[in-house]
């Protein structure tokens, strides 16, 4: 079986992080990492839950070290949280602050011995079939869809995303993400980028633009930024100052191709796109401010499919398919054409309506109900409505109970109360009779509560 | 009748977010984030976007403190009128 390694290169010198200031070496990485694995319990997953990076990535190394495997929740939902630990028992949490993580065993990174890294550490290396990470979807069903990826899959993926970009002159360079590590985009490129082109990242995860300003600031040049369009778009608004950049990268909605063209005039930088998701990782790229159309990765196939396109090749192990109607142009590129009407993104996270209608309607008290989107543009900030039948409950209770279950970012708004849905005869909920019932009330009503 | 620094924020959060809820029915006191009015980090920062065309200055964390500044419409404010150049 091949074994591919840990590390771009066996210079335990070579920086891997920043934290507060401080660079960190490859050789502290490896030194903080057999500190670590010496102290996990012997399980087969640890949920890493880890906000700083260079903690995540000391997490990642020393459970790697064990033949442990990530396993990563949609979010911190109590939840997710509750439902991943319940589907896999014996699995512990490791976070870099004490918390209440419910009923689990917790490792708390800490305390992580002071004093010259290992100058002399065996460079690991690991089976291309390990699985690195699981990361969860919501799914139609109540367990949500397991992705296992390959520490080989994961590999490949950096490699083929980092050539498009241009990391290979970009060694040694420094990178601020904006997204946490948990999440396909940022595990692959806070994680994977740095570990397999030797970029070294911040721990910190900057959220004010003043801030990202400012974590950039203190990174020597080259300097990449890894964020979202909605970021990108706070920063043009707040007029923030950005240091020199060798590129930004977006992803997890669409960016406008106004937006991308404002921020590289602003920040005279190109602004890459990448297309992907947590099935796939990314497989196609462009660069928004002058593309349409999407480049594939090479050797990324493409399946357009009547619902929903399909992609193969490249890194993948299989084919995948994701929940957007695509059109292949020439060239082999393709343009994004639509959604499966049933996955929605709000805020750039994937939302299964028909997982969010299932939750709904388990409440106790809840009749019927429905989750909806209902712009018909599916801008970045859109959110979710939701029209309930439940006159037993008041909405400041049934959105209690939906703040356990689900994502924050998919709470209704606004969350509105009928008498009964307008389902057909079979049980059918048309959108646009959905979407006609919503209007109305919107115009007669003072407005449905939100909170 | 003037209307104090706090309304005038309720009012600039309930359409900035569209919101659809009366300004006036936000407790100045209650949590914005999470629970209490539930808004979350997008909403964070389509905030710091109004706050800043709004009021003319940069919202910005100082060892972690973006919690603080938002815990409330009332602590929000707080950090607004200290800070405002508008």
């Amino acid at each position: 079986m091949e074994e591919l390694p840990l590390f771009r290169s066996a210079n335990p010198a070579a920086l891997i992080a920043w934290r507060a200031g401080r660079p960190l070496a490859v050789g502290r990485l490896l030194q903080d990492a057999a500190w670590l694995a010496r102290r996990l319990p012997q399980a087969k997953y640890q949920i890493n839950l880890c906000e700083d990076r260079y903690l995540f990535l000391v997490g990642l190394a020393a459970a790697l070290s064990r033949g442990q495997t990530l396993l990563l929740p949609p979010s911190r939902a109590p939840a997710d949280l509750l439902n991943l630990r319940q589907q896999n028992p014996g699995a512990y949490c490791l976070v870099d602050h004490p918390g209440d993580f419910g009923d689990v065993d917790v490792v708390v990174v800490e305390g992580l011995p002071e004093g010259p890294g290992d100058k002399h550490p065996k460079p690991p290396s690991f089976p291309s079939d390990h699985p690195l990470a699981e990361l969860q979807t919501s799914g139609s069903t109540g367990m949500g869809t397991v992705h296992v990826k390959q520490w080989g899959t994961m590999f490949r993926g950096a490699e083929l995303t980092g050539a498009r970009l241009g990391l290979d002159s970009l060694a040694g360079a420094s990178m601020v993400a904006t997204v946490p590590p948990q999440h396909m985009y940022g595990l692959e490129t806070s994680i994977l980028l740095p570990l397999r082109w030797g970029l070294a990242v911040a721990a910190e995860q900057p959220f004010f633009s003043a801030d990202i300003g400012a974590a950039l600031e203190r990174l020597p040049a080259p300097r990449v930024l890894v964020t979202t369009p909605l970021h990108l778009r706070t920063c043009l608004v707040e007029d923030a100052r950005l240091p020199d950049l060798a590129f930004i990268l977006s992803a997890t909605a669409p960016l406008p191709a106004e937006l991308a063209r404002r921020a590289e005039q602003r920040y005279h930088s190109r602004v890459m796109e990448i297309y992907g998701s947590t099935e796939t990782g990314a497989v196609a790229t462009r660069r928004a401010s002058i593309d349409v159309d999407w480049e594939p990765l090479p050797g990324i196939l493409l399946r357009p499919g009547d619902a929903r396109a399909s992609f193969s090749g490249g890194h993948l192990p299989s084919m995948v398919a994701v929940g957007d109607l695509i059109e292949p142009q020439q060239d082999g590129r393709f343009r994004l054409i639509g959604r499966d009407a049933d996955l929605v993104k709000i805020a750039g996270k994937r939302a299964d309506l028909a997982d969010l209608n299932r939750k709904l309607l388990e409440i106790e008290g809840v009749r019927d109900g429905a989750f909806f989107l209902p712009e018909r543009e599916r801008a970045s900030t859109a959110r979710l409505a939701c029209l309930v039948v439940a006159p037993t409950l008041e909405n400041r209770e049934i959105l209690a109970v939906l703040r356990q279950k689900v994502d924050p970012a998919f709470l209704p708004r606004p969350l509105l109360r009928v008498d009964s849905l307008p389902r057909t005869t079979t049980g059918k909920l048309p959108r646009q009779a959905l979407l006609d019932l919503f209007h109305n009330l919107r115009r007669h009503q003072q407005g449905g509560s939100f909170a | 009748m003037l209307e104090t620094p706090e309304r005038v924020l309720a009012r600039l959060i309930v359409e900035t977010l569209n919101l659809p809820i009366e300004p006036s029915s936000i407790d100045p006191e209650a949590p914005l984030f999470h629970t209490g009015l539930g808004l979350d980090s997008i909403d964070a920062l389509e905030l710091t976007m109004a706050i800043s065309q709004e009021y003319g200055f940069q919202l910005q964390a100082h060892d972690g403190e973006n919690i603080r500044i938002f815990a409330s419409l009332r602590s929000l404010s707080a950090h607004i009128e200290a800070n405002r150049t508008r």
